[in-house]
């Protein structure tokens, strides 16, 4: 515990109270007497005080002095104190601790009161139960008036900021684990400790009773947190304790541009958390976050629209505009070992029924009936997770899908989701991970029949279904398994959004280079093929305007499934009329048959 | 003049007319909805046109004051208006929303069945939810026809159900819902008793089913251990249940969402709250409440705090005197906890001075000092306690309700 040398001013009595009340005090000479004050009112009478002057500049030393030998009669024990050098807020009260062996000690700032029971009711908490601190509600007065503390001790609600004054009455033995208070540069000391309390698993007691009184005003000591500093305050607590919900201004903003930042911050918390979490500069903020607005069209936002533009101009007259970081490229798509498709459905079957996911996209609904069709006939053990252009093609979709299909059913509005593969890594994200196997598929928003409808039909019939599953299965290595199409060789589109997404799976892909890989984005998938996509945190929002990505997406996803040491597998079927690949046809009766097909970087 | 020219007129002059409509003030609407304001769009017209749809907020709140001062409680429809008997009836509610609407739900069947009904709850995730042959009565609508699946019902299905309503007027819940209450044909059950008088200045037939603390429901009033993961947090002491009021061991319990008008009031108030013995469950929430949350206190709990409460404090939550009937009633009357309040609209059965008593915020700390502290005051809450034990006693849900 850090402490500093101090002067004994004044003391009086001998006796060691169980509580002692510890008071730092810095340039209060108006306001502590009627501190002070309070504590005579007391209805415990047995405790002691400390008053720790930190070397005040003002007369406060001599104010408290005074009040020390007239009322000193009235307790136990009296101790002022003078700091030989100023030290802060925590060695003030560090210090304080200190100086006495009590077993609970109340901290009282300088300018507070409290009110007659209040070391009563805290102690009586403190004595039956095995919480390491107790506190109670206050009244804020002053400035402004309210009340504080109303909510209980609990890591969640503390993760988003602190509610619970320095006001509190804490066992020694749990100030001594962690060591007191830690010294805070830019303050929140009091936060600071309660969270690293919650962190050595210790709890604080809530006594549900109004007990004191907290002076708002702009020179109190735990409010010297000011526009200025308060960035630095928060980024000091994120670094301590990086599990807090907090959010400080994204560091790619210039200076000038905080003040902007609070005002945009405050309109959204989810804004403030996806970029806390992801964005690392300026322009993948500016483009999620005109995302984020386009997606979510309400009047609330409005002012955030306009907020953004002050804080864009505040950005560019910096000249801070940043480009997206470099990307290391490398050399990718080899010849492939093999140019055959396999000939569906394969001559072997699963051994045991896996759970998968199947991620949709609907465009429109006037195919629901069919592709309800189609699901219903997918083999047992598929759960559904929809994706719909609008709210009201959800509803439909509901109201057909709720007819059952055997699984689990989920649909979500995402209009800017262009395919299964986006749904999958976006806004179902989290369930992916939880299946083994998944499907990706889409609607078509075009013509009857054709191309997307061949691929859905042939990926989801049952027999063909069952034997892709019964391979992947079998041969642990499959990553991906799609439908063979000719059109092997597409040019990546060479633009920011395809490098923003290549970087932010961190795939080592030269984009100038043509991929080999199906056309077409429907396929099945391994999900541990999908990882590098799933660890990128993508939003839907990510893919408004991007029309077409999702479609590269799957086509990265084959890149992502040879750097991860899976191999893919391109399959034709009776059904595909049009015949869309002139590759060899391999007969698979056996598992080590795949093996001929499959495709993967020749080395 | 035909209605039409009525509503023309207003349309033409709404500035310089008087404001005739029950509920709703242009002056207001603009007041609420600057945007609209400033864009010099009829209000009346924007409301309609635009504004229900959005669910915007279009009640007056001091043409509400006006309207609930000015409202007989006993002037309602009777249950059987809105529930003909003898109709099968499904007691519907979103397992989607607020935990606590399940149990207003289970209660609303049982009461039911109480007064004759055959009644069923079922929830959205029940597969009769849209079998033939019943009556739907919707509880709380604002959650089951917008986060529920009420909005997949055809506008029919809608139009025929009846609706339980559980908020108060001024809050956006209220106005997100009342599209549905207006278009049900057989009407609306509220909670609140001034509540269900004014839908029928609207013309909406609205009953009064009272939250009574009935056997087999969330809402029975009984002793029971108190929760220990809620006393791990917030430190309450051995519960006593004392025989006699003078000898609870709380002078005053406090159960609310702090918001800032509590927040503000409360403070006001601290100075004389601060000397005695209170109990101030008063979280603010900035999330809406689940149950398991560790911030949340049960029916139960609330229940054994009451029992060991002389007095229930009441601060509304905003200008407008509710009776806010589940807590005043429910865990203070019912529980024979004197009920102190700021001044509500009048409730059945209940009289002021005798079953609760009113004052304002000003009074409020000296009032409860002169009931806890002196042998008149004590005197005064045990006359109270037993008045209101002796209602609870003698009257049963049938007496309460208009059948």
């Amino acid at each position: 515990m850090i402490v500093r040398e101090f002067d004994d001013v004044f003391s009086s009595g001998t006796s060691i109270p169980k509580i002692t009340i510890v008071i730092p005090l810095y340039n209060y000479e108006k306001l502590i007497c009627e501190t002070l004050d309070t504590l005579l009112h007391q209805t415990q009478k047995d405790f002691g005080i400390v008053i720790v002057n930190d070397k005040s500049t003002d007369n406060s030393l001599e104010v408290a002095h005074q009040w020390c030998r007239e009322n000193a009669g009235a307790f136990g024990r009296v101790r002022l104190i003078s700091n030989k050098e100023n030290g802060g807020l925590s060695i003030a009260r560090n210090t304080g601790i200190s100086a006495t062996t009590s077993e609970y000690i109340f901290f009282l700032d300088a300018d507070n009161m409290i009110y007659p029971r209040c070391l009563d009711r805290l102690a009586e908490a403190l004595d039956a139960s095995g919480a390491a601190f107790s506190f109670s509600l206050l009244e804020v007065f002053g400035g402004r008036h309210g009340v504080v503390g109303t909510r209980i001790f609990d890591v969640d609600i503390l993760a988003d900021g602190n509610y619970i004054d320095a006001m509190a009455m804490i066992r020694r033995s749990a100030l001594e684990a962690v060591d007191g208070y830690r010294v805070m540069k830019y303050g929140w000391e009091d936060y600071d400790l309660w969270l690293r309390f919650a962190e050595s698993g210790m709890t604080g007691m809530q006594v549900p009773e109004l007990l004191g009184r907290y002076r708002s005003h702009a020179i109190s000591m735990s409010n010297t947190t000011t526009a200025s500093n308060s960035e630095a305050v928060k980024r000091q607590i994120i670094d301590l304790h990086p599990w807090v919900k907090l959010i400080a201004t994204p560091e790619f903003l210039p200076k000038g541009a905080a003040s902007q930042w609070s005002r945009i911050s405050r309109y959204s918390r989810i804004i403030s958390r996806l970029v806390r979490s992801r964005v690392h500069d300026w322009r993948e903020f500016r483009h999620m976050i005109g995302h984020f607005l386009q997606t979510y069209r309400t009047r609330r936002l409005r002012g955030l629209a306009l907020e953004l533009r002050t804080l864009e101009a505040a950005v560019l007259r910096q000249n801070k505009h940043l480009d997206i970081k470099d990307v290391r490229w490398l050399p990718q798509f080899r010849q492939a070992k093999s140019q055959a498709a396999a000939l569906l459905p394969f001559g072997f079957s699963l051994t045991k029924t896996p759970r998968y996911a199947v991620f949709f996209h609907f465009f429109q609904s006037v195919r629901l009936e069919e592709t309800f069709a189609a699901f219903s006939d997918l083999p047992p053990g598929c759960d559904l997770y929809i994706t719909t252009v609008d709210e009201q093609t959800k509803r439909q979709v509901m109201k057909v899908f709720a007819r059952g299909t055997g699984g689990s059913v989920d649909v979500k509005a995402a209009p800017f989701i262009q395919n299964g593969c986006e749904a999958a890594i976006t806004v179902f994200r989290d369930v992916t991970r939880n299946y083994e196997y998944c499907l990706m598929i889409h609607s078509d928003r075009g013509e009857e029949g054709g191309w997307y409808r061949t691929q859905r039909q042939i990926l989801t019939a049952r027999a063909n279904a069952g034997t892709i599953l019964a391979a992947m299965e079998a041969d642990s290595s499959l990553g991906m398994v799609a439908v063979a199409s000719h059109d092997h060789k597409t040019e990546l589109p060479a633009d920011d959004d395809l490098r923003w997404v290549i970087a932010r799976a961190g795939l080592r892909v030269d984009p100038t280079t043509q991929t080999d890989a199906p056309a077409g984005s429907m396929a099945w998938v391994r999900s541990a093929a999908l990882v590098p996509f799933l660890q990128a945190e993508m939003t839907a929002a990510d893919f408004s305007e991007k029309r077409g990505l999702g479609t590269t997406i799957t086509k990265l996803s084959y890149l992502a499934c040879e750097n991860f040491g899976f191999n893919w597998l391109e399959v034709v079927d009776s059904l595909d009329v049009n015949q869309n690949t002139e590759a060899p046809r391999l007969t698979i009766t056996d598992v080590s048959d795949l093996s001929k097909a499959i495709h993967c970087r020749a080395e | 003049m035909t209605d039409r020219d009525v509503v023309s007129h207003y349309l033409d002059n709404f500035l310089n007319c008087p404001e005739t409509s029950l509920v709703f003030s242009g002056k207001d609407y603009y007041e609420n909805n600057k945007d609209v304001a400033k864009a010099a769009m009829n209000p009346l017209e924007h409301y309609l046109r635009y504004g229900m749809k959005q669910e915007r907020r279009f009640l007056s709140e001091t043409k509400c004051i006006e309207l609930f001062e000015h409202v007989d409680p006993l002037d309602t429809a009777s249950i059987a208006d809105i529930v003909p008997q003898g109709q099968k009836v499904r007691v519907l509610y979103t397992t989607a929303g607020n935990f606590f609407f399940q149990d207003i739900a289970e209660y609303v069947a049982e009461s039911l069945r109480t007064l004759g009904w055959t009644a069923q709850v079922m929830s959205d995730r029940d597969a009769r939810e849209g079998e033939k042959g019943w009556f739907d009565l919707v509880v709380a609508p604002h959650e089951y026809m917008l986060i529920g699946p009420g909005y997949l019902w055809s506008e029919e299905r809608q139009r025929e159900a009846a609706y339980f309503n559980t908020e108060q007027w001024q809050t956006p819940w209220f106005a997100s819902c009342l599209k549905h209450l207006y278009g049900s044909i057989p009407g609306v059950i509220d909670l609140n008793p001034t509540s269900a008088a004014a839908f029928a200045k609207l013309g909406i037939r609205a009953a009064f089913l009272p939250l009574v603390p009935l056997a087999n429901t969330a809402f029975q009033q009984r002793r029971a251990t108190f929760s220990k993961a809620f006393a791990r947090r917030k430190y309450v002491e051995l519960l006593q249940y004392p025989g006699d009021i003078a000898d609870r061991q709380y002078d005053v319990l406090f159960v609310a969402n702090l918001n800032p008008r509590r927040q503000e009031l409360v403070a006001r108030i601290a100075g004389g709250l601060a000397p005695l013995k209170s109990f101030i469950h008063a979280p603010i929430m900035d999330k809406p409440v689940k149950a398991g949350d560790g911030d949340m206190l049960s029916g139960r709990d609330f229940t054994q705090l009451a029992l060991n409460s002389k007095i229930l404090l009441n601060i509304h939550r905003d200008e407008i005197g509710y009776f806010e009937w589940h807590r005043l009633f429910l865990y203070g009357i019912s529980n024979g906890t004197v009920v102190l309040t700021e001044p509500c609209y009048r409730a059945p059965l209940l009289e002021p001075g005798v079953h609760y008593l009113e004052a304002s915020i000003a009074d409020i700390p000296d009032l409860i000092t002169t009931l806890v502290s002196t042998p008149a005051g004590i005197e005064r809450l045990r006359s109270i306690s037993r008045a209101c034990l002796k209602l609870c006693a003698e009257t049963t849900l049938s007496d309460m309700v208009k059948l």
